[in-house]
């Protein structure tokens, strides 16, 4: 029975990492990695619970992005989602507070849009698997329904 | 063989024969009927710019022969009917009461189902919202008039319960075209089942185009009008089984309700309506979306951000009008000498006053709103796109004669190109000669223009020998397949095919329904309750509401990977504009720096090589 569940299917193509996505899963990593040295820090400090849960996050935010980095240069779909996801929040945090708050971290703004940037054009999307191959959609309906409807 | 009908047949015969049968929706109240029982059942009005509307014939007064009559209006006025007239409260409520009984004794109630919102995203719905609320201030039909005209209607039909179609037989370029014009007594489409528009009265057509060979009428084409729209995309060739269903040589039409467009499908139709806007919006819109596509490479689809979903409902399981169905079609033939259709060129139903016409009633089948003559009557052809297009039987004939008459072009070019060439060796032996003798200058430059001339016409006979060739290549294979009775593609002339929504994508879960439906109401809801509580805060927190409300809508729509993308593009784009402005003078150091090292990079690849 050896070799029959493979039997009659095809091996799946290996796609190859466009270097933008190892940019970025290093970007990832290395902020994970700054996140958790920042929270590590903070707990083995001590203090108030309010600093201990901030290193906690802290902690918890760098473990997540070592994780999304993994699956970004695993180049697995979920990762491509979580990243995106995730710089969203973090655009939003930073341009909320530089244009109602005065208060902006312009190098987390600048990563989230490097990430961003990296991560959004077509062949990369296609790479990740989050969208087919582009093809010619005849798509339409019926056009301006207005007049004499 | 297809069938067909003795070209000698009467014009009553030849409709007759290709009548269609037309399947309308469950719930529709207006089917096609004559037009003198609606006329009898209106009155005439005047509309003067700038004036009061004068009634011209009271309701009851007015017959086929006063409407046609020839009456005196300044420039820029309309006459128009009016075949209900204003209602007050009680009367308006009365209207509702009664349709409602209508629809259930005839149990013909209208079900939209579920889905008509969901099929947009915020945006469509945002603007499905100001549509509703333009309504206040275009002019429109007042709300109760369709209740109030589906009775009156209900009554008609009492009276006189045939099915008309006014047909036309008219021949033109070869062909003989029937064309199936259908009256109706009102178009509820806005408030019988969530479209565009309503108007008293309706007109809708069908032809059916056939051309003459061995004696006989043979069917060719099928064009079915739909809304305001023109062109091959409307016709389907008779053979084309893929659109057009036949039933015993009758061609099947599946009518939207309310709207009564024809489709050749059974099915639900997005009909989407982009939201006027300025030239200078749409402009901008048109460059961030090519920058969408082009230079952040991201999807082709080109729908309009700002757009209203509707939809033509063309399911087809309601009644059923024509050859063997349970109602059959009474025809009555027109032509230009029917008087109510080449006499009266005003609107057939209510002048709603709405400067975009989706609520002013048609004009006749013969005219458009402003009396000038319709393109669809006058031009049959053009209206489907058949206008270059010869009837099969003539098309070798055509085909034979452009072939011979390029074959001798041809001929004649050969010629042209070797007296041409002559002319030009002539020239350059005269030229050669001349060099090496300074005082011929002069004549050399002379006969250099000369030459140029001479070489370009040459040049110019030479590319039209080559496209002529490549023409009569294309010619003389037409002609061999026609010869060997190939026939082409019938639907190589379509280009956007009006297609139903697949039933795969129609149906959302019915929390992205409930969702649709009350999302815009929670939104402004939600505003509300931030002024009310964070003041100070109120639009940092509505950017987070809105992201919130447009993230979560997508996974309820399955949408999410594609919206995450755009919104994190946009805050990325939003981004780097304030980077930029914050440390322009870095940037720009920085871009002259790359710059200078992708040049020296360059340099040096260059001097390794």
């Amino acid at each position: 029975m050896q070799g029959h569940a493979t039997e009659g299917t095809a091996p799946k193509p290996r796609v190859r990492r466009p270097p933008a996505v190892t940019f970025v899963g290093v970007l990832a990593l290395a902020l994970g990695a700054y996140h958790i040295a920042a929270g590590v820090a903070v707990v083995v400090d001590g203090g108030t619970a309010s600093r201990l849960s901030e290193g906690a996050l802290d902690i918890a935010l760098g473990a997540l992005a070592v994780v999304i980095a993994r699956g970004a240069l695993r180049m697995r779909s979920w990762a491509w989602s979580a990243f995106m996801t995730w710089a969203v929040v973090g655009l939003t945090h930073q341009l909320l507070r530089h244009f109602f708050y005065d208060d902006p971290n312009y190098v987390a703004m600048a990563l989230d849009t490097i990430a961003v940037l990296a991560l959004t054009p077509l062949e990369i999307q296609v790479a990740f698997g989050v969208r087919p191959r582009p093809n010619m959609v005849l798509e339409r309906a019926t056009r301006n329904p207005f007049d004499g409807g | 063989m297809r069938h067909g009908i003795p070209s000698t047949a009467a014009d009553l015969e030849v409709l007759r024969e290709f009548e269609p049968i037309v399947r309308y929706t469950k719930g529709e109240k207006f089917f096609p009927m004559e037009v003198e029982s609606y006329v009898r059942a209106s009155s005439l009005w005047l509309h003067v710019p700038g004036g009061v509307d004068e009634e011209v014939v009271a309701e009851g007064d007015l017959t086929m022969d006063g409407l046609v009559q020839r009456r005196e209006a300044p420039f820029g006025s309309l006459f128009y009917l009016r075949f209900i007239h204003p209602l007050d409260l009680q009367e308006s409520a009365a209207a509702l009461a009664g349709e409602r009984r209508l629809a259930k004794r005839q149990q013909s109630e209208f079900h939209a189902g579920l889905g008509r919102l969901t099929r947009g995203g915020l945006l469509p719905r945002l603007g499905d919202g100001l549509f509703s609320l333009s309504l206040l201030l275009r002019g429109n039909v007042p709300g109760a008039t369709a209740a109030a005209a589906a009775l009156k209607y209900a009554e008609l039909r009492e009276q006189n319960d045939r099915y008309v179609y006014q047909g036309r037989v008219v021949r033109q370029s070869g062909w003989t075209i029937c064309q199936y014009w259908f009256f109706f007594a009102y178009n509820p489409w806005r408030s019988g089942f969530h479209g565009v528009n309503d108007h008293e009265s309706d007109w809708e057509m069908i032809s059916v185009y056939l051309y003459e060979e061995g004696g006989r009428l043979v069917p060719e084409w099928v064009g079915y009008a739909s809304h305001d729209f023109t062109g091959a995309d409307l016709r389907r060739r008779w053979d084309d089984r893929s659109d057009l269903e036949l039933v015993d040589g009758h061609p099947v039409v599946h009518a939207g309700a309310g709207s009564h467009a024809s489709y050749f499908r059974p099915g639900e139709y997005q009909a989407e309506v982009p939201i006027p806007a300025p030239r200078a919006v749409k402009r901008f819109a048109d460059a961030l979306g090519r920058f969408w596509r082009t230079t952040l490479g991201q999807e082709t689809e080109t729908k309009h951000p700002l757009r209203i979903p509707f939809i033509d409902f063309a399911r087809g399981d309601g009644l059923a009008i024509g050859p063997g169905q349970a109602h059959e079609w009474t025809p009555n033939v027109i032509d230009e000498t029917t008087p109510w259709a080449s006499k009266y060129r005003g609107l057939w139903g209510l002048f709603a006053r709405d400067p975009i016409s989706g609520e002013n009633a048609p004009a006749g089948p013969m005219y458009e709103r402003d009396g000038s003559p319709r393109p669809s009557w006058f031009d049959p052809l053009g209206f489907a796109g058949l206008a270059e297009v010869t009837p099969p039987p003539g098309e070798l004939e055509v085909l034979e004669g452009q072939c011979a008459q390029l074959e001798a072009r041809q001929v004649e070019l050969e010629g042209l190109i070797d007296d041409e060439a002559s002319v030009l060796h002539e020239l350059g032996v005269r030229l050669q000669s001349m060099r090496g003798s300074p005082h011929l200058a002069t004549e050399s430059g002379r006969l250099e223009a000369e030459a140029a001339e001479e070489a370009a016409r040459l040049t110019g006979l030479r590319r039209e020998r080559a496209e002529n060739d490549a023409v009569l290549e294309g010619l003389r294979r037409r002609v061999e397949r026609r010869r060997a009775g190939g026939a082409d593609d019938p639907r190589a002339h379509i280009v956007h095919a009006a297609e139903p929504v697949p039933e795969a994508t129609m149906r959302f879960n019915r929390a992205a329904d409930l969702w649709a439906a009350l999302s815009i109401s929670v939104l402004l809801i939600g505003l509300a309750v931030l002024i009310l509580a964070s003041p100070s805060n109120v639009w940092a927190e509505l950017v987070v509401l809105v992201l919130v409300f447009v993230i979560g809508e997508s996974v309820l729509r399955g949408t999410f990977v594609r919206t995450v993308n755009r919104v994190a593009v946009i805050l990325a784009l939003i981004a780097v504009v304030v980077l930029f402005f914050q440390y322009w003078k870095l940037a720009l150091v920085g871009l002259l720096i790359g710059l200078a090292v992708y040049l020296l990079y360059q340099r040096f690849l260059e001097l390794r090589a």
